[in-house]
C-alpha cells in the first residue's frame, strides 16, 4: 500500500497536467492513510481480534480507552504481586502513553485528510515545486504515516507482551 | 446538526485570540468543521500564543454548545518539526549509514522529545556500541535546538527486556518445560536469547514467590497462584487458548 502511495506521489510531482497531478496526489494521501490503518488493524488483531473489527472512526477511541484501560488494569495487578518494580511500571506506562497518543493522533488527522482527498474534489491539491499539499497537509509528511504507525504499533505490542497479555 | 455559520465561528475564535488555528472550514459532505492546528503550537499549558490539548477539548465543547456545531481539530506536523526530523535523518544517514534505516521524533512537551529509530543489519556483537553512538548523535543534535532527548524507542532490534509476567505466561503455555525449552520459546516470541544464569535467577525468584514449582525432573510448572497471575480469557490470543493449542500439539 505504501509502495503504491510512493509511486502516486512520484507521478503527482512529475506530472505536467494539473488535473492529473491532483488525481495522483489525492490518491497518494488515500494510500498512505490506508497503509497506516492496516498496520494499526494488524496490531489490534494480535491484541484482541474484536478490536480489529471496529470502524475506522472508532479506532482512536479503542486505542485511547479500551487498550489503555486494559493495560492499566494489568499493571496494577502486576505491581500488587511485585512482578514489576515501580521503575518498570512507569517505563511501561510512559512508552504506552506516548505510542497511543502518537498513533491515535496520527490516525485521526490522517483520516480527515483522507476524507478530503476522497470526497471533496473542490479542495484541490496545491503544488509548489516538489511540495504537494492538500488541506494544509504536506504529502512529504503523509509519506511517513505508515512508518510512524509501524513504530508506534511495535511499542504497543512490546508493552502488551511484557505484561504477559500475549 | 445542520451546517454551521462558519463566519460567526471565525469571529468568535478571533475574539478568543485562537491564532493557533490556521485554517477553518466546513466539510461539505457532513457539515463537520475542520480546524488545522500545527503540533508546534501545542504545549502542555496554554498561553503565549500556544494552546494545549485540554484547551482544544474545552473549545470543542464550547463550540458544540454555543453554535450547535461539531468541530474536529486536525493536528498536523509543523514546519519546524518537519525540518528538525529531516536534519536528524540526514545526519544519521551520513554518520551511521550502514546501520540506520529511519528516524522520527515525537515532541510531547516543549523542549522534550522521544526519538523513534529503526536500525538494520547490525551484528548482535556490536549492537550496544552502535546504539550508544546513535543515541549520542541524536542527543547532541537536539541540544543544538535546546531540546532534551527523553527516550529512544528502538526498532529493528530484539527485545532484550524479558519481564517476569512474560516468563510466567510462557511457562503456562508449554508446562512442564525445562530451562532450555523456555529459552527457545522466549526467542520464538521475539526476545533475544536469555543468558542461562539470568534465566535460572528469574525462575528461582518466581519459585521463591510461590508462583512456579520446579519438579523432580527439573521442569517448571505454574502453582495455583502463578496461574491466577497470568491474564486469561476467551479470545483467540488469550493464554488459555494458547495453552489448549500447545496441549493439542503435544498430543499429536
Amino acid at each position: 500500500m505504501k509502495l503504491v502511495g510512493d509511486k502516486l506521489r512520484e507521478w503527482a510531482i512529475n506530472e505536467q497536467s494539473e488535473t492529473k497531478a491532483d488525481a495522483f496526489g489525492r490518491s497518494a494521501f488515500n494510500r498512505y492513510y490506508y497503509a497506516s490503518f492496516l498496520i494499526t488493524r494488524g496490531m489490534l488483531k494480535e491484541l484482541n481480534p474484536e478490536w480489529a473489527k471496529a470502524k475506522h472512526k472508532n479506532i482512536p477511541d479503542i486505542l485511547k480507552k479500551s487498550l489503555i484501560d486494559r493495560v492499566r488494569r494489568q499493571i496494577k495487578i502486576i505491581e500488587r504481586k511485585k512482578l514489576f518494580d515501580v521503575r518498570d511500571s512507569s517505563k511501561q506506562r510512559r512508552s504506552l502513553n506516548i505510542a497511543v497518543a502518537g498513533l491515535s493522533g496520527l490516525l485521526s488527522s490522517a483520516s480527515s485528510v483522507r476524507v478530503t482527498a476522497d470526497y471533496e474534489p473542490e479542495c484541490q491539491v496545491v503544488r509548489a515545486g516538489n511540495l504537494i499539499t492538500l488541506s494544509n497537509q504536506s504529502l512529504e509528511a503523509a509519506k511517513n504515516w505508515p512508518d510512524r504507525a509501524e513504530a508506534f504499533s511495535k511499542v504497543i505490542l512490546k508493552v502488551w507482551r511484557e505484561l504477559g497479555l500475549s | 446538526m445542520g451546517f454551521p455559520d462558519i463566519e460567526e465561528i471565525k469571529r468568535y475564535l478571533h475574539a478568543r485570540r485562537a491564532a493557533y488555528i490556521k485554517n477553518l472550514r466546513v466539510r461539505a459532505i457532513d457539515g463537520l468543521i475542520l480546524a488545522t492546528v500545527y503540533d508546534t503550537s501545542i504545549a502542555k499549558k496554554a498561553g503565549q500564543g500556544k494552546t494545549s490539548y485540554r484547551q482544544l477539548s474545552y473549545l470543542k465543547k464550547i463550540i458544540q454548545e454555543r453554535f450547535r456545531a461539531d468541530i474536529k481539530f486536525v493536528i498536523l506536523q509543523g514546519k519546524e518539526n518537519l525540518e528538525l526530523e529531516a536534519g536528524l535523518n540526514a545526519l544519521l544517514r551520513e554518520k551511521v549509514s550502514d546501520s540506520f534505516e529511519s528516524c522520527f521524533l515525537t515532541i510531547s512537551e516543549p523542549q522534550q522529545a522521544d526519538a523513534w529509530i529503526e536500525v538494520v543489519g547490525i551484528p548482535s556483537m556490536s549492537l550496544k556500541e552502535i546504539m550508544i553512538k546513535i543515541e549520542h548523535l541524536v542527543r547532541n543534535f537536539l541540544a543544538l535546538y535546546e531540546i532534551n532527548l527523553s527516550h529512544v524507542h528502538w526498532g529493528g532490534t530484539d527485545n532484550e527486556f524479558i519481564s517476569l509476567p512474560a516468563i510466567l505466561r510462557a511457562i503456562k503455555i508449554e508446562a512442564p518445560i525445562d530451562e532450555s525449552g523456555l529459552s527457545a520459546l522466549l526467542v520464538e516470541k521475539g526476545y533475544s536469547i536469555p543468558p542461562v544464569a539470568w534465566l535460572k535467577k528469574k525462575l528461582d525468584l518466581l519459585r521463591k514467590r510461590g508462583m512456579v514449582i520446579r519438579r523432580w525432573d527439573g521442569k517448571y510448572i505454574l502453582s495455583a497462584e502463578g496461574v491466577e497471575n497470568v491474564p486469561s480469557g476467551r479470545i483467540r490470543t488469550s493464554s488459555d487458548v494458547e495453552r489448549a493449542l500447545a496441549l493439542g500439539r503435544k498430543k499429536w
